[in-house]
């Protein structure tokens, strides 16, 4: 366990470094000289050499680099050319909604999932496995911002059932949870379909197993049999598909927080690009990759905590 | 005994193989996904023929005119331009960024996991541990930071969704030629002296190709479908260009008056990317099912 644990976080390292690289050389290879536009339009020369001293820009590449980590390191991420916020702040404040969703997204639509995938692989080859299935290529078909615009247009719009302006206060008051119902199906919507065709795999491998037949030749009811048997047992390659899947529900996340002018990381990034704000383009994606390896790490530590087989591999 | 059995299972698998597109028409949703499929390349490589009109052709007069208005079967844009010629050309643009998307990037992935198989010594390690590294970027990430780099435009969701394809077939490959590369025939083919690079070439990439293709096929519509959502944010192509993501988008600013604006096109990549994930699931079911996750 530990060795494994071990061997996953020596790998994700080099990942982390190549993420902290590419951010770094992000700024590099823009043609825009940093110091030039500190200094303003009219600057001297004189003056403009002074800034580039000043921010260590006459450095060589690998002491930047060097500067650049050690900055890092102590939370500092620059400050956004437009606003002059410092890039942490602006993340600090973006993160937590991003959460939320997320989290929204995923309490109901992995147990839908796991649900229909499970009834789907029970009843293999039925017209109810036929419908699930379709429904789930249809799933991982339909772009995101459709579903979200479908959703605003019928229930926020025509219906007038729920708000759809963004995020309008914290989850515990009733307008803040009602401002996230919508958001919230957007994103969880693409994720049903995925969650559940993976249960159905895993569930139908299982169903065929040595110890299910046993159960069955036990003479336990057939519920006993699907949901302690089979189901707990398909689970954990299902939690392990689930948490590799995380890059799509953050591509999911970036383009929901758009359609909904959600004030999440993914939209902050996406805002940053189209204003050419690099050092906030640079924070936001930093955080982003970084968060989306130590989550793929975690999983991978977990399977192998809940999978002994796994351990050996 | 074995004399003959040997010739009757070599008879046996060409027929199998001329009857693939037999097989793929049996079932009535892929024969329907296959039919869309050459529907929509079809008039998207004839866009020029069959569009009524140009699609920068704007007349203000007839701004966001719904569907059904006279000469305009599905009405028109904000801009006052012909929706059905933005789509044709719009398809024309998603389609073409797949192609390229998915033809560089498992192009180059191919060619790594074959690389990767075949000197599985001291290249399999150095490669797949790279395409595990690019493979913990999330395509829309590599797109975000693609775009900060190049700055938005067709070029950067190219580059995005290519580079995201590489360790994806690089990791499809690999491991359908390493089954390849357990068989007599390349033994043999080693003994009589072939070079490398002949072997790979004549022997390794035909008996990998219907993994590629399912998987190729399989990536299409991923690639449509996250380039339209790149262009959606905005950093894809740019207007005046017609592209069904950036359609979209642009018809979102106008939901509450012309809904048909932005609902049009999702429609349209919503079936074209079904019809792809369809398609793909039946031919990898009909050619290798193998690969059925």
């Amino acid at each position: 366990m530990l060795r494994h644990s071990l061997h996953r976080l020596l790998l994700a390292i080099p990942v982390l470094f190549g993420v902290l690289l590419i951010g770094f050389l992000l700024m590099q290879v823009v043609p825009t000289d940093a110091a030039q536009v500190r200094a303003g339009p009219s600057a001297t020369p004189d003056v403009v050499e002074a800034i580039r001293r000043d921010l260590g820009l006459d450095q060589p590449l690998y002491v930047q680099f060097g500067r650049y980590l050690w900055r890092l390191a102590q939370g500092d991420l620059g400050v956004s050319i437009i606003n002059n916020v410092p890039v942490s702040q602006e993340l600090g404040a973006t993160i937590g909604p991003t959460l939320e969703l997320m989290a929204a997204s995923l309490i109901w639509a992995i147990p839908l999932g796991i649900a229909m995938g499970t009834f789907a692989a029970y009843w293999r080859g039925s017209i109810a496995d036929r419908i699930i299935m379709a429904f789930s290529v249809a799933g991982v078909s339909v772009p995101v911002f459709f579903l979200g615009l479908l959703l605003i247009w019928f229930v926020g719009f025509k219906w007038q059932l729920l708000p759809f302006t963004g995020r309008v206060g914290p989850l515990w008051e009733w307008e803040g949870l009602q401002a996230i119902i919508l958001p919230a199906l957007t994103l969880g919507g693409v994720f049903v379909g995925p969650v559940a065709r993976m249960t159905r795999t895993a569930v139908l491998d299982v169903l065929s197993a040595d110890h299910v037949r046993t159960a069955r030749a036990k003479g336990l009811t057939e519920r006993l049999v699907v949901l302690r048997h089979a189901l707990r047992n398909a689970l954990i390659p299902v939690v392990t598909l689930i948490g590799l899947q995380i890059g799509f529900l953050l591509g999911g996340a970036v383009v929901t927080e758009t359609v909904f002018s959600w004030p999440g990381v993914g939209r902050l990034a996406v805002g940053a690009i189209l204003s050419s704000d690099l050092p906030m383009a640079q924070g936001t994606i930093i955080v982003l990759s970084a968060g989306f390896i130590l989550v793929n790490l975690l999983v991978d530590v977990l399977y192998a905590g809940l999978d002994p087989r796994m351990r050996a591999a | 005994m074995s004399a003959t059995t040997v010739p009757n299972t070599a008879e046996a698998v060409p027929p199998k193989r001329a009857g693939l597109l037999a097989r793929l028409l049996k079932d009535p949703a892929a024969a329907l996904a296959l039919a869309f499929v050459v529907l929509v390349i079809a008039v998207a490589v004839l866009a020029p023929v069959l569009a009524p009109s140009d699609p920068f052709d704007n007349d203000l007069a007839r701004s966001m005119q719904p569907p059904g208005s006279p000469g305009l079967p599905l009405g028109a844009d904000s801009q006052g331009r012909d929706m059905i010629t933005r789509l044709l050309y719009g398809l024309r643009v998603s389609l073409l960024m797949g192609v390229v998307a998915t033809g560089a990037g498992g192009a180059a992935g191919a060619l790594l996991g074959f690389l990767a198989a075949f000197y599985q010594r001291w290249l399999d390690g150095p490669i797949m541990r790279l395409m595990d590294m690019m493979l913990s970027f999330p395509a829309i990430l590599v797109g975000l930071a693609i775009a900060a780099i190049f700055g938005p435009g067709i070029f950067s969701v190219v580059l995005a969704l290519s580079i995201s394809t590489v360790p994806l077939m690089a990791r499809i490959v690999r491991g359908s030629a390493l089954v390849v590369m357990r068989l007599d025939y390349i033994e043999a083919a080693r003994a009589i002296g072939m070079s490398d690079a002949r072997l790979i070439w004549r022997h390794l990439a035909p008996n990998c190709l219907s993994a590629i293709f399912v998987f190729a096929t399989l990536r299409f519509g991923q690639v449509i479908l996250l380039g339209s959502a790149l262009s959606f944010l905005g950093l894809g192509a740019q207007p005046p260009t017609a592209e069904l993501g950036a359609m979209a988008s642009e018809g979102r600013n106008f939901l509450f008056f012309a809904p048909h604006i932005a609902v049009i096109p999702c429609v349209l990549i919503f079936f074209v990317v079904l019809a792809f994930n369809v398609l793909g699931d039946a031919l990898r079911d009909a050619l290798d099912p193998r690969l059925r996750v």
